[in-house]
């Protein structure tokens, strides 16, 4: 069979849209979007406990980098949801970075302790982090490729555990990237 | 391009005087095929007790109290695009328009004012964002903030529907009143 040059082409895109794209962007689920594919901005970051985290580290893994406050509804109610999806996904090469925006210690840790008591997040102390990575509302979840980009965005508290969104996460680790 | 403007009044009907509003003030509702839109003025008690809530100073809760909050609630209830701008809503009174209080402002009097980095960010998530195109079925929230005043407040709010921002909706809501503390 000939290929003709154009032809073969398109069908190098297809390959390469199919490779690179877990799912079409209609087939998202409701509240997700697809963002530009740029570089996510790195920042470095601490837990209560003073672990550090580097977004560097998570290179050659997805990230579900979350922005969250305990004064939010929708993130009260989400909460419990990312922390049976956190436990479901364990053996996946995705890291979980939870990122409380401007609260304290006492105020993170009486929260989770109510709602996920095993779930760890990390402390935007200033506010910074959050600024600079401007999430449309709080909670925000983008999804950060293995080589870094900015892939998607989940509008306010998701139903994660609902077959859809099931459907989406495990597509992320059926593609090669 | 001649873009389509649906004007929409509403009145918000009360039972009370004006210096009797309380809490339980009219919540204002507009909707639509396109969008929901809710107002809510919040009394000083209930601001004050939020943000002492998450930890605030005193002399910032003194601040809050002077302020006249309205906590706008919208929602795209389409399958296309919904287009907030705020510099296109106006709040007029009989003496004339009240002017918005904007971030940079907001900002430059938590600086003066020495409150903490955290407490300025938590404040500024409680805004309602200036600008913002709605995806599909999603909602926000967040306060507007007015000098406060005892007089009957005009809201004029408009917002554009579609990715081309046609029609352009001119919701009109009259009677919106700052709340007071029982």
């Amino acid at each position: 069979m000939i290929i003709t040059k154009p032809l073969h082409s398109l069908l190098a895109l297809i390959l390469l849209a199919t490779i690179s794209s877990p799912l079409p962007a209609g087939e998202l689920p409701r509240g997700l979007i697809t963002l530009d594919n740029s570089l996510a901005d790195n920042f470095q970051i601490s837990d209560y406990d003073g672990k550090h985290y580097d977004l560097m580290q998570s290179r050659g893994k997805w990230v579900f980098v979350h922005f969250w406050a305990s004064w939010c509804g929708p993130c009260r109610k989400e909460m419990p949801i990312v922390y049976k999806l956190e436990k479901q996904l364990a053996d996946k090469p995705i890291d979980f970075v939870l990122i409380n925006t401007a609260e304290d210690e006492d105020t993170i840790f009486a929260f989770l302790g109510s709602v996920a008591p095993d779930l760890h997040s990390y402390m935007d102390k200033d506010g910074d982090i959050t600024e600079a990575w401007s999430p449309r509302g709080l909670p925000t979840t983008f999804f950060i490729d293995p080589q870094g980009r900015k892939r998607y965005l989940a509008l306010g508290g998701r139903p994660w555990d609902k077959e859809e969104y099931q459907r989406f996460l495990q597509s992320l680790f059926n593609t090669t990237q | 391009m001649l873009k389509a403007r649906i004007s929409i009044l509403i009145l918000v009907i009360t039972g009370f005087y004006p210096g009797m509003m309380h809490a339980a003030a009219a919540t204002p509702d507009f909707e639509n095929d396109q969008f929901r839109l809710h107002l809510s003025p919040r009394t000083p008690n209930q601001i004050a007790a939020f943000y002492t809530g998450r930890g605030f100073p005193p002399f910032a809760i003194d601040e809050v109290r002077k302020l006249c909050f309205i906590t706008v609630g919208l929602r795209n209830k389409s399958n296309d695009l919904l287009w907030l701008d705020l510099s296109n809503w106006r709040f007029t009174t009989s003496e004339g328009e009240l002017k918005r209080y904007l971030r940079p402002a907001l900002k430059q009097h938590w600086q003066e004012l020495g409150l903490e980095k955290r407490f300025q960010a938590t404040f500024r998530w409680t805004l309602m964002p200036e600008k913002l195109d709605f995806r599909p079925y999603e909602g926000e929230g967040g306060n507007i903030i007015l000098p406060r005043t005892d007089k009957p407040i005009t809201v004029t709010a408009s917002i554009a529907a579609g990715k081309d921002k046609a029609p352009i909706y001119d919701v009109k809501i009259e009677n919106v009143y700052c709340a007071v503390d029982p």
